[in-house]
């Protein structure tokens, strides 16, 4: 069971890597990646610890959701200031790099 | 709880998936939700109470409710889903299969190291944790306050840092004009008496 839940995690973080690097959609699909990324690192932890009886591994979970919260809401903003500059959040490099 | 794990991990699998697939931001964004709820659901299964609990009130209350704010704000729909190619899959799974053989080897390494001490392996499937007499929020608790103090202090100073910088960054200065000249040409006495 550890050994799956260790599997479950790596699928999960490149899942989110290749959602992360692999999408000509929009910006907004990059910070899901990154979520999801986070989100397998953190219940790495959890599984780590849980199967180890030890407690720090929670405590650093915990750590990661506050950085993951900050990091969502600073990239969120930042995607509202690029929005209301270039009118759109696509990721179309040719027509936006003029010059 | 074997086959509910498994139920679990296939469902969180497909989501997590399904949130890059989907054509529709604010589909993307609802699987994410359910994503995280089942993330919470096998941390439930662990006897990771207090995570779990957390996990839904942090992420499914607070992120995934920011993306779905940013998503209904943002005019998504001309947002238009390029098809991909049949090389872009190959190489998308090329890399996916090659990360994963990668990252597996270095698991199943650690994971054979660990398991000649087969107490500790059996302990885990058996599921019988007992971290002394105490639950695990108050254990959270004790080790957080007692050893972590200053950890503690920095994770708020960043979540001060983060919650300024979004104001500064989503502040324009037309707005904050605009405000201004409405607040000081609003009249007090209709403002309170209408």
């Amino acid at each position: 069971m550890l050994l799956h839940q260790l599997t479950t995690n790596t699928l999960l973080f490149i899942i989110g890597f290749l959602g992360l690097t692999f999408n000509y959609n929009s910006l907004l699909t990059t910070l899901m990646g990154i979520e999801v990324m986070l989100l397998s690192a953190s219940l790495n932890f959890i599984t780590y610890s849980v199967y180890f009886n030890d407690m720090y591994g929670q405590i650093f979970s915990i750590f990661i959701l506050t950085i993951a919260a900050s990091e969502s809401a600073v990239g969120l903003a930042i995607l509202i200031v690029y929005y209301s500059l270039r009118g759109s959040i696509e990721m179309n490099y040719n027509s936006k790099n003029k010059g | 709880m074997q086959s509910l794990h498994y139920i679990l991990t296939i469902f969180l699998l497909n989501t997590a998936a399904l949130v890059f697939i989907s054509n529709n931001p604010v589909h993307s964004v609802l699987f994410l939700i359910l994503n995280f709820s089942i993330s919470a659901g096998i941390l439930f299964l662990f006897e990771a109470d207090f995570l779990g609990f957390l996990f839904i009130m942090v992420y499914v209350g607070a992120v995934a409710v920011l993306f779905l704010f940013v998503v209904m704000m943002l005019n998504t729909k001309k947002l238009i889903k390029k098809e991909l190619s049949f090389f872009h899959y190959c190489a998308i799974k090329f890399v996916g299969a090659f990360l994963f053989l990668c990252i597996d080897e270095q698991i199943q390494l650690s994971f054979f190291n660990f398991s000649n001490n087969n107490v500790i392996l059996n302990e885990f499937n058996t599921r019988i944790l007992n971290f002394d007499t105490f639950s695990n929020t108050q254990l959270i608790g004790q080790a957080l306050f007692n050893y972590y103090g200053i950890a503690v202090l920095i994770a708020g100073f960043i979540l001060l840092i983060a919650l300024i910088g979004c104001i500064i960054l989503t502040i324009s200065i037309r707005t904050k004009l605009d405000a201004t000249v409405k607040q000081l040409s609003r009249k007090n006495s209709s403002h309170l008496f209408n």
